[in-house]
């Protein structure tokens, strides 16, 4: 990397994961109870996708 | 929607050439050199602004910060291909705020504070009640392209 190649986009993602005692599906509850968008149930992993943005430099 | 007004700031761009070139190397040229600052922590914040080009901190252009966390990234940096990825691992007992802007930044120290001069990418615009009942895995990819 770096012949010919430049910096272009900035990608920022995150995973939640419930803490012990909580189940997924109490997560997702607590989720949209506050209103914050999940952007996909990964159930196979125990996790929730909370962030993804690609931002372009 | 026009994603906030976010990325890798002037001074990340300059950090990057800074090692990559290794300014003010502590050794003579061609023995190995010693990189004091490099891309190590990362912090989150419930700062609602936007991160401009010319921010060196936190708090540089988007004014006080109220509530903001700060660790060390999982692990150092890691590359695939032409991305280079870094991820913070945020426990259940912490940044139990309302997250609105997350960073990246170097330092010589794991703590930096939202007026560190220590800032090399950001993204806002963001929101997410952060509690106990869960830990968040943030991760950061810095995107290269081919312009040959």
């Amino acid at each position: 990397m770096f012949t010919n190649e430049t910096p272009t986009h900035l990608q920022v993602f995150a995973w939640a994961t419930p803490a012990e005692g909580v189940t997924l599906d109490m997560l997702i509850a607590e989720f949209e109870a506050a209103g914050n968008e999940i952007l996909e149930v990964d159930r196979a992993n125990n996790r929730l996708k909370m962030f993804d943005v690609t931002k372009e430099l | 929607m026009a994603l906030p007004g976010s990325g890798v700031v002037n001074q990340g761009l300059q950090r990057t050439g800074i090692n990559l070139a290794c300014v003010g190397g502590g050794a003579a040229v061609g023995l190995p050199q010693t990189t004091s600052r490099y891309l190590m922590t990362m912090s989150v914040d419930d700062n609602a602004n936007n991160f401009a080009a010319a921010d060196t901190a936190l708090s540089t252009s988007r004014g006080a910060i109220v509530n903001m966390f700060d660790q060390l990234l999982d692990g150092l940096a890691t590359r695939t291909a032409q991305t280079i990825s870094f991820t913070c691992t945020l426990g259940t007992g912490v940044a139990n705020f309302t997250i609105r802007g997350i960073a990246w930044h170097d330092d010589t120290v794991a703590n930096v504070t939202a007026a560190s001069a220590t800032l090399i990418a950001g993204i806002a615009g963001q929101s997410l009640l952060k509690t106990s009942s869960f830990s968040l895995a943030i991760t950061g990819n810095i995107l290269f392209t081919d312009n040959s």
